[in-house]
């Protein structure tokens, strides 16, 4: 082990970590900002506690060779499953979801953020099977069936916010597979029908808040309520911000679940567009030494898998972000390492790790 | 795969990278957007929902007698309000609201349905019991927020003269009315932080206190020349009257004649200024200001100060009154009673109210001369007292006087006055010669310690002093031999005249059946202490002013000579003045004390509140009635909670205990009374004026 000490800082990548060390940072002080005070306080010692495991969790990924992970994807994927199956069951059903298996000592895990670290190594290792310059029709079914029967699942609990953190793994995988141009014209095309026609299937809370994303000052204390407190937080926040624990809008409750969902819009709150400007810079960071180490893999699995997992990752910040700032609708999509919740951060930090396993074992010669 | 040119996967990768790049650049766009260019617009919306500057009322100074008994104090209330867009359901909390509150169903249920709202009130100033409950039950969206509230302990006490206030904290009427702007204090305006629940605060975290965090200036506290003690025996006395005579309205006036103060303003009917929407507002006039009557024969005094005072006629003269009749013009004055007199001196026109007796001696004066003294006197000018409401009567000019107003004048017809006018001018008469100003208000004392004693009206002479003792002499007569026999109080000398004026009936002439009963006058009758004015206007069955009117004068005047701890004179007890004697014991029968069962001591009848006990710890009450314990307990600021009536028998705390602010004491009272007071109430609960 004395070598790995020595030869760890060397092998991995540098900026990935200090992106995501920094992310959880500025997650932990903006949790802790927004609860201390309030019932809400003991959240930010729990939250030490998600870290800490997620921090553990990544570790042992990084000591674990992900090859060996991409060769037993297909029974880590399927055992997975299995989890989301027992939820409709036996899960425990909260805020109308059985999403959580509960735990000992009051904790309670979500499966669906996990499953998606599997249905990821999944499609990984069936990318790498299937190296064509364009993807063939089964490799092609075989991932939209690795996404579609989690997603399937998790709808039934149900929590589309959650579902909807899977697209991007099918969409990287088909695309990094190299699915023809047809395709996606046809893909698009039928998107556009689908949502054109779900319209029909949306639950009247879900239309409302489509509704008052395009006019969220339609109904200023209904469902529009939280867009624009979102907004009003964001706004008044300025270039410097109000200062840390003095977000007003947050700390006197206008902002709802503004230590999840809305955590971003009291740090651009606390900390002004200097403070949301640098976390979207270290979105950033993460994204572009996540794909450096997409390209120094030394292969096409560890490749691939970076690449799902870093783009999801980004994706779901970037659409939490954009929920934020009020150009997305708002579904219950969290902020990735910033965001209170356990099963997020742990499922988060597990696959920074997988990712910075592949970093580790870019040399062959390892 | 480092080549992105080299390898469609490369390409692909950039692609994806591209993509990133541009979403982000998107929301650093927004953000820019909202942070940057369009900040100031968010953040006038996040202060104008975060922060109120909300109106903090400053606590209203009390009203204080002379004695610094609190007539009008403010006290903290609750009242209840709702959050309707923080309830799950409004039907369960409505049904709890509305039987606490005796507040509609329907109209709670309402308030609470609009689910857009989250501030709406239930109930203002709700009684200490209900808010409890209310506040008890926890019922979610329901807030209970303090209020202050005026607070009237004794009552009807003085009603008339303090006025009221409504429930923006405003005088209404009264004292309450004039002085508003001193006794209301400044509101203070701060910005205080406000939550989305609609609490505030004064930081995020930090409550809001509105003690510490308001800086509302408090009121100005009123000390009134008012003594609760005689205004209380005024209102006593007055409202037996009124209530014996089934009178329309009646007033009492005790003032002290040499510096003006006015001791005691009663008004019947009274009203409850804690409950005063409840009553008519004929019930809420200060009548002895505001109503305007003809004062009939109490005005010969006048007359016959005008005689003196141009030196018409002298104290020894006898006056031709005609065997009965004055005939002017065509018109045929007559005395009250068809009464026929000869020739009577001076001091018995007064004694037996002789209308033509003083129609000659106002005739002899002459127009110019009687006018003058009567605007002298105040007459037809408002006397300046600090009440709202106050008219000043009617005095024509002489210009416009017809033959008959003169002599008719001379008897108190054809002028309108005020009861507070003909006080002051008897007080003209009780003080030597000089006009006082009538004033009610003593001190203003300012929350921050500075003290302004209010001027006095400088006193005018418009009497000689001559004329002020023959007078005094003179209306002796009305009591001894004339016509105010019962105003007589035993062991003091008296001095006053009677009034049974008929009422001008609108369009000319007078009412044969409706008339103004009146007393005026002052005791001791050679050095007055106070003059005493009593008016029942339209008493039913007796009419008089010597039936009606003297015995209230009599029963206030000895009272309120043993509350000024006046001794009564062993030779005046039953008799007038010696130089009188022979005339008395020839043209009337010896005066007999009249010892009714309320000439008892004034010390067992009223039992004064002990004040400043706060250092010593609670007070004992024993004994005392309950309306004197709450003053007592109410002074040092402490709540109360009676249980039964009548007397205190039992209290918690107990005597000597520390007291708190915002402490609670419970009474137990009972109707036996410990010791061995009599059962009846010795200061009677308002019960009985009602």
């Amino acid at each position: 082990m004395s070598r790995l000490s020595e030869v760890l800082p060397k092998r991995i990548d540098p900026g990935f970590l200090i992106s995501v060390a920094l992310l959880t940072a500025a997650g932990m002080a903006m949790v802790y900002s927004t609860t201390s005070g309030t019932p809400l306080a003991g959240h930010w010692g729990k939250q030490l506690i998600f870290v800490l495991s997620g921090i553990t969790a990544a570790v042992v990924l990084v000591t674990v060779d992900y090859r060996l992970l991409l060769k037993s994807s297909p029974a880590i994927f399927l055992f997975s499953l299995l989890l989301l199956v027992y939820l409709p069951v036996f899960g425990t059903r909260i805020a109308g979801a059985k999403s959580w298996i509960k735990l000992p000592g009051g904790f309670s895990l979500q499966p669906s953020e996990f499953v998606k670290i599997s249905t990821a190594l999944l499609i990984a290792w069936i990318l790498e099977n299937d190296d064509r310059t364009f993807l063939s029709r089964k490799t092609g079914l075989l991932i939209l069936a690795a996404v579609g029967v989690p997603v399937a699942l998790i709808l039934l609990q149900p929590d589309l916010g959650v579902a909807l953190t899977y697209v991007p793994l099918a969409v990287t995988g088909l695309f990094l597979g190299g699915l023809r141009l047809r395709w996606w014209v046809l893909s698009a095309v039928l998107a556009v029908v689908f949502v054109g026609s779900s319209w029909f299937f949306l639950k009247e809370y879900q239309k409302d808040r489509i509704r008052t994303f395009l006019d969220p000052d339609l109904a200023a204390r209904g469902a529009g309520y939280q867009v624009r407190q979102a907004r009003i937080a964001i706004g008044s926040g300025r270039i410097f911000g109000k200062g840390f624990k003095k977000g007003t809008q947050s700390r006197l409750g206008f902002l709802p679940v503004r230590h999840t969902d809305f955590v971003f819009a009291a740090l651009a709150e606390e900390q002004g567009f200097v403070g949301v400007a640098g976390i979207v810079g270290l979105y950033g960071l993460f994204l572009s030494r996540g794909f450096a180490i997409a390209r120094d893999a030394r292969d096409r699995g560890g490749s691939i898998l970076v690449l799902l997992i870093v783009i999801d990752i980004v994706v779901q910040a970037l659409v939490n972000i954009a929920m934020n700032v009020g150009i997305l609708p708002t579904t219950g999509i969290t902020l990735p390492f910033i965001s209170y919740g356990g099963s997020s951060m742990l499922a988060c930090w597990a696959m920074a790790g997988l990712c910075l396993s592949v970093s580790y074992r870019r040399f062959v010669n390892v | 795969m480092s080549d992105p040119g080299s390898n469609p996967a490369a390409k692909r990768i950039w692609i994806l990278l591209g993509a990133g790049c541009v979403w982000i650049i998107i929301l650093i766009a927004r953000l820019a957007d909202l942070q940057l260019h369009r900040s100031e617009e968010f953040a006038v919306k996040a202060k104008r929902q975060q922060e109120r500057t909300i109106e903090l009322p400053p606590r209203r100074g009390a009203i204080l007698d002379r004695t610094g008994e609190p007539l009008a104090i403010t006290a903290s209330v609750d009242s209840v309000f709702a959050i309707p867009s923080e309830m799950d359901g409004p039907e369960p909390t409505a049904k709890v609201l509305s039987d606490i509150l005796g507040v509609p169903h329907a109209e709670v249920l309402r308030k609470l349905s609009d689910r857009e709202r989250d501030f709406v009130w239930i109930a203002r100033r709700v009684q200490e019991d209900l808010a409890d409950r209310v506040s008890a039950r926890k019922l979610k969206g329901v807030r209970l927020i303090k209020e202050s509230i005026r607070r009237y302990p004794q009552s009807e006490l003085a009603s008339s003269v303090l006025g009221y206030v409504g429930l923006d904290n405003q005088g209404l009427s009264g004292i309450e009315f004039r002085f508003d702007r001193a006794i209301r204090g400044r509101p203070a305006r701060v910005t205080v932080l406000r939550d989305a629940a609609q609490r505030y605060y004064a930081a995020p975290g930090r409550p809001l206190r509105l003690e510490r965090d308001g800086g509302a200036v408090e009121g100005a506290a009123l000390s009134l020349t008012l003594d609760a003690s005689i205004q209380h025996i005024a209102e006593k006395e007055l409202m037996e009257a009124f209530q014996t005579y089934r009178a329309r309205a009646g007033s009492v006036v005790v003032m002290d004649p040499y510096s003006g103060e006015i001791l005691a303003l009663a008004s019947a009917p009274v009203f409850d200024p804690n409950r005063y929407g409840e009553f008519d507002p004929e019930f809420r006039k200060c009548r002895a200001i505001a109503d305007v009557y003809e004062p009939g024969s109490t005005f010969k005094a006048f007359t016959v100060a005008a005689g003196l005072e141009t030196g018409v006629i002298e104290e020894g003269d006898v006056i031709d009154c005609g065997g009965g009749a004055l005939t002017i013009g065509s018109t045929t004055i007559h005395e009250h009673g068809r009464s026929r007199y000869g020739a009577l001196p001076v001091g018995d026109v007064l004694a037996f109210s002789s209308n033509i007796g003083s129609a000659r001696i106002g005739m002899s004066v002459g127009r110019t001369g009687f006018f003058k003294v009567l605007r002298n006197l105040g007459f037809g000018k408002k006397t300046g007292i600090e009440i709202e409401g106050e008219t000043a009567g009617l005095l024509r000019d002489v210009r416009s006087w017809s033959a008959l107003t003169l002599p008719t004048m001379s008897f108190g017809q054809e002028i309108g006055v005020t009861l507070l006018q003909m006080a002051r001018g008897y007080s003209a008469i009780a003080n030597g010669g000089m006009l006082v100003g009538p004033h009610l208000i003593s001190e203003v004392r300012y929350p921050d310690g500075r003290v302004e004693k209010m001027r006095r009206p400088a006193a005018e002479r418009v009497l000689s002093e001559k004329t002020a003792e023959t007078l005094r002499r003179l209306l002796q007569l009305v009591v001894s031999k004339g016509t105010g026999k019962r105003a007589a109080v035993p062991g003091f000398t008296v001095a006053g005249k009677t009034g049974t004026a008929q009422k001008a009936v609108p369009g000319g002439g007078y009412s044969r059946d409706r008339f103004v009963a009146s007393f005026i006058g002052f005791v001791p009758a050679d050095t007055p202490r106070v003059v005493i004015a009593v008016e029942v206007d339209e008493p039913k069955g007796k009419q008089y002013g010597g039936d009606v009117a003297a015995p209230v004068f009599s029963a206030v005047a000895s009272q309120v000579m043993q509350l000024l701890h006046e001794a009564p004179h062993p030779d005046e007890s039953r008799t007038t003045p010696t130089t009188l004697v022979a005339e008395l014991s020839r043209s009337a029968p010896v005066l007999s004390p009249i010892l009714t069962s309320d000439l008892v001591p004034a010390s067992t009848r009223f039992r004064r509140p002990s004040h400043g006990l706060s250092g010593d710890g609670f007070p004992d009450l024993s004994g005392q009635s309950a309306r004197d314990a709450t003053r007592t307990l109410a002074l040092l600021g402490v709540r109360v909670r009676l249980e039964g009536s009548g007397f205190v028998v039992a209290q918690e705390p107990p005597p000597g205990a520390a007291i708190e602010p915002g402490t609670w004491a419970r009474l137990t009272l009972s109707l036996n009374p410990p010791d061995e007071e009599p059962a009846a109430p010795a200061f009677a609960p308002e019960a009985q004026n009602r």
